[in-house]
């Protein structure tokens, strides 16, 4: 971004808050979003599409008490942002009022703020960025002659500005910059077609590797040929760290403190109680570093933190915005994050991982004796987080004696994520971020009720 | 949103470095949101996004750009931008005969009533209906959510081959999420409805209709019993919808999976790949369904797309781009979902046309099975036509009779396979709607399906 951007966004962000203040209500908040996306897809080493985005748009608030009204425009001329604030304004005088509806008050935190920038991203010649798509696609094809096809090699650049800023005197932003690359592939073996998916990110361009993720897709196609199907009966399952991340991002809800308050999470009066096995201690941190949703502060300006949400197997509490804060009169934890500055802020998760219980992958394949390694699970977005049922399909490798053995497909796990918590008995130390956030690591669950023919 | 003199000025620096064509695609989205959670509005969120994006196509490769700069010097830097980006210029700067011709187009989904013109009060009253529907339903109701959404969507595609085609796509949802307390057991049931129509949907949408539905589906659950584990004939209601010919066939059968021989029907045209008593189509025209519309994202004409007929495969669903690589007609499937994204192959109203077979004979017909009565989501492997999809609504059949509900049931299965072994299609056909996803984007669809048999399916749930 140019000098010159950057103070057509600062001009922006102050034009809304003005227009908010001269409205007539009690307060405001402004929230700008400005990103840049350079992506580019191969196939056969050939460019597929290429893309560029340059998105501005601010989201605005208006608080008045305890009423609140969101709005949010693409267009930030003058007339656009006095358009904004007549929506909001109407908006706000149909909602229902409620105290806990307030701006948060600047805070502060002690840890290190996430390097989460680094400006020679923007500066990194498109053809270098190309080159790192193509790589990714040759480390697929070069590692296995059974990879045939190539869905899609792509490499994506994000680089932009966060700024929020309220009536009250709060004023935050920051830049970032991530540059992801994934790859589907195709494994083939006779008339068998098997697909295996990787991605991987980094805040700078230099600390992405495009070898592993080509090397790790193809792996993973490979590997599931010649599946078939199992046994419908109770086992033990060993995640694969990318299944542990989605599953748990797939449960967040049931911790997120507006669900709670509406009676919609299975955890929802659970506080200090055994919710989970005794080695689970589950953690969500805005700041740590390699996070992809790491980031100082979060989409109200709060500042962001590391938050125990379970130590021991026991609920320690949930993740919050302002309101609910206040609402439940709990410490903030700087959650309220939005999709884009079409959302109002929504509660979810930086980075949920369970703190890893210093066992080894090896030592957690040894105890799960006859069992199945999952290496992908299907449907999670059906998952209800009020009851916490779960139902999804999944495949992956048999495990015998402790050692990984066949491959299977088409089998079904089910239960409730609870009697899931309950069932973890080892977190590897293997501990991978996930693009699009969420970490996990290699997982052990013990007797789960298993699907098959 | 764009005089005709600068579209044809932004086209002309786009192709000024060579490529084959260069197309604009403008849009302007207002959307209104409303959330009514224990009676209360507790989410109120509407506004304008609007933005441009600016395709140059150079054989088989796509240069994109996008953003929402609107203004003449914004587009022209876009556009000199795009233009460079051209890795092998050929021609020199080259002069752009081009007179744009409007696309005539038939209207698909007429509008009576703009919810733009229809007071904010009406739209919450609506969710406050449904609130009270649902919550009178059975005092085990103990919370509802009703959500409102109207989006109206004004696009205008540009292209370097005369193209002018613009449209205004009206949709309109209401969706009601019920939960069902009885001791500890807590269930949820939903029912969404959503179409191509003005606020004149809720003549015949009631919302006391949408509230009870969900309410019903949540006190269905907590009486239910955990569904069984393993193999069973399934038998799938009309009213369960089309999730299943959505995941098991649909994606398989975009041209973009099959330009590249990742699905499993690639290379497979002409051939047997469902049961003779299969026919799907994928018809984006039929008036005010919530895939349909006047044209796609490209300015192509939607058509009704026959994709399986009787079992065998005859044609798949395009984009202009997979179109003009696979040398056939575009079917006006073409789809982004905002200006942000590039145009895929993707579905719109995707239906196996019903048989001949009265439903309740099918039911009749099954010993001991399960039968699917509604679908929540689902997931599909495109390669191996693996699918995976949940039951909201599902009973045990016994001696040819519905018995007890069950509850997570999820069925498991493989595409083609069970395309192949339906053996027997009835008479009547249900209409669902849903959100399709894909590589990132997500655009309204619909799907129906008629009464279905399905000899063997993998039934996952935790009884055993």
């Amino acid at each position: 971004m140019t000098n010159r951007e950057a103070r057509e966004n600062d001009s922006s962000l102050d034009r809304a808050l003005a227009a908010a203040r001269t409205c007539g209500v009690a307060g405001g908040e402004a929230f700008l979003e400005d990103h840049s996306v350079f992506s580019v897809s191969v196939s056969g080493g050939k460019i597929e599409n290429l893309e560029t985005q340059d998105v501005r748009g601010v989201g605005l608030r208006l608080f008045d008490h305890g009423r609140v009204g969101f709005t949010y425009t693409a267009d930030l001329s003058d007339q656009g942002l006095r358009d904004a604030v007549d929506i909001a304004r109407t908006l706000l005088a149909h909602s229902d009022p409620d105290d806990a509806h307030r701006l948060p008050e600047t805070d502060f935190s002690d840890t290190p703020e996430p390097e989460i920038y680094d400006p020679l991203v923007a500066r990194v010649d498109p053809q270098e960025k190309i080159r790192a798509a193509r790589r990714v696609e040759e480390a697929a094809r070069a590692a296995d002659s059974r990879v045939t096809r190539v869905r899609q090699s792509k490499y994506t650049d994000v680089v932009g500005r966060v700024e929020v800023a309220n009536t009250s005197g709060l004023r935050r932003s920051f830049p970032f910059s991530r540059v992801y690359a994934s790859i589907e592939v195709n494994a083939e073996q006779r008339s068998e077609l098997q697909s295996g998916w990787y991605s991987d990110f980094a805040v700078r361009f230099p600390s992405l590797d495009p070898m592993h993720i080509g090397r790790e897709a193809a792996r993973r196609a490979v590997q599931k040929l010649g599946a078939t199907s199992t046994a419908t009966r109770r086992a033990n399952l060993v995640l694969d760290p990318i299944v542990a991340a989605s599953l748990l991002e797939s449960i967040s809800p049931a911790l997120h403190a507006d669900n709670v308050l509406k009676g919609k999470s299975v955890l929802a009066g659970r506080v200090g109680r055994q919710v989970a096995g005794p080695k689970v201690t589950l953690l969500d941190d805005g700041r740590l570093q390699g996070g992809d949703h790491s980031a100082p502060y979060d989409a109200e300006g709060v500042a962001t933190r590391c938050t125990m949400l379970i130590e021991g197997g026991v609920l320690k509490g949930f993740l919050h915005s302002t309101y609910t804060s206040l609402r439940m009169g709990a410490a903030p934890t700087g959650n309220a994050f939005r999709q884009s500055f079409k959302s109002p802020p929504r509660i979810s998760p930086s980075t949920l991982y369970l703190q890893p219980t210093g066992t080894a992958r090896e030592s957690l394949m040894a105890e799960a004796g006859d069992g199945i390694y999952i290496t992908e699970v299907r449907g999670l977005h059906t998952i209800d987080p009020i009851s916490g049922d779960y139902s999804l399909g999944a495949s992956g490798m048999t495990i015998k004696s402790g050692r990984l053995d066949a491959p299977v497909d088409r089998i079904g796990i089910a239960g409730n994520v609870v009697d899931l918590l309950m069932s973890i008995a080892g977190v590897g130390s293997d501990l991978r971020f996930m693009p699009g956030g969420g970490a996990g690591s290699t997982t052990l669950l013990m007797d789960i009720a298993v699907s098959g023919t | 949103m764009i005089s005709r003199e600068l579209a044809r000025e932004i086209l002309q620096i786009a192709l000024s470095r060579g490529g084959d064509s260069a197309q604009l695609f403008f849009e302007r989205t207002r959307s209104t949101t409303l959330r009514l959670d224990g009676g209360r509005l507790d989410e109120a969120a509407a506004g304008v996004d609007q933005g441009v994006g600016l395709s140059l196509i150079e054989g088989g490769r796509t240069m994109y750009a996008n953003g929402n700069k609107l203004d003449g010097d914004s587009l022209a830097r876009m556009a000199e931008r795009l233009s460079r980006s051209l890795t092998s210029s050929s021609e020199g700067p080259r002069s752009l005969d081009l007179s744009f011709k409007e696309r005539p187009l038939r209207l698909v989904s007429p509008i009576l009533v703009p919810p733009a013109t229809v007071p904010m009060e009406r739209k919450v009253e609506l969710l406050r209906r449904a609130d009270g529907a649902a919550r009178a339903a059975d005092s085990r109701v103990s919370q509802v959510t009703a959500f409102y959404r109207d989006t109206g969507q004004e696009v205008l595609v540009a292209g370097s081959d005369g193209t002018w085609a613009s449209e205004t796509r009206q949709y309109i949802t209401i969706f009601v999420t019920a939960v069902a307390r009885q001791g500890d057991d807590i269930r949820t049931g939903s029912e969404s409805r959503s179409e191509t129509r003005g606020f004149e949907f809720f003549d015949v949408n009631l919302p006391e209709d949408v509230g009870a539905e969900a309410a019903r589906l949540a006190i269905l659950q907590v009486s239910a019993k955990p569904a069984p584990a393993g193999t069973f004939t399934v038998v799938l209601s009309s009213k369960a919808g089309g999730t299943m010919v959505h995941e098991a066939c649909g994606h398989g059968l975009e041209a973009d999976f099959i330009e590249k021989s990742l699905s499993a029907y690639a290379g497979k045209l002409g051939q047997q790949v469902a049961s003779p008593l299969v026919t799907v189509v994928d018809d984006g025209t039929l008036p005010n369904l919530r895939g349909s519309s006047s044209m796609d994202d490209e300015g192509a004409p939607t058509t009704r797309a026959v994709l399986i007929e009787k079992g065998i495969l005859k044609g798949f669903l395009h984009s202009g781009r997979t179109a003009r690589m696979m040398d056939t007609a575009p079917t006006g499937h073409g789809r982004r979902e905002s200006y942000g994204h590039l145009p895929l192959p993707r579905m719109r109203n995707t239906i196996i046309l019903p048989g001949e077979t009265p439903p309740e004979a099918i039911l009749a017909s099954v010993k001991d099975g399960v039968f699917v009565c509604r679908m929540g989501g689902g997931e599909v492997d495109v390669a191996t036509g693996n699918f995976v999809f949940n039951c909201s609504e599902a009973y045990m059949i016994r001696d040819g009779r519905l018995a007890e509900p069950i509850r997570d049931a999820t069925l498991i299965g493989n595409g083609p396979e069970v395309l192949s072994s339906i053996d027997m299609v009835g008479s009547d056909l249900g209409y669902g709607v849903g959100t399709c996803g894909k590589e990132g984007q997500g655009v309204p669809v619909a799907d129906a399906q008629p009464t279905l048999r399905i000899p063997r399916l993998t039934v996952g749930g935790v009884a055993t």
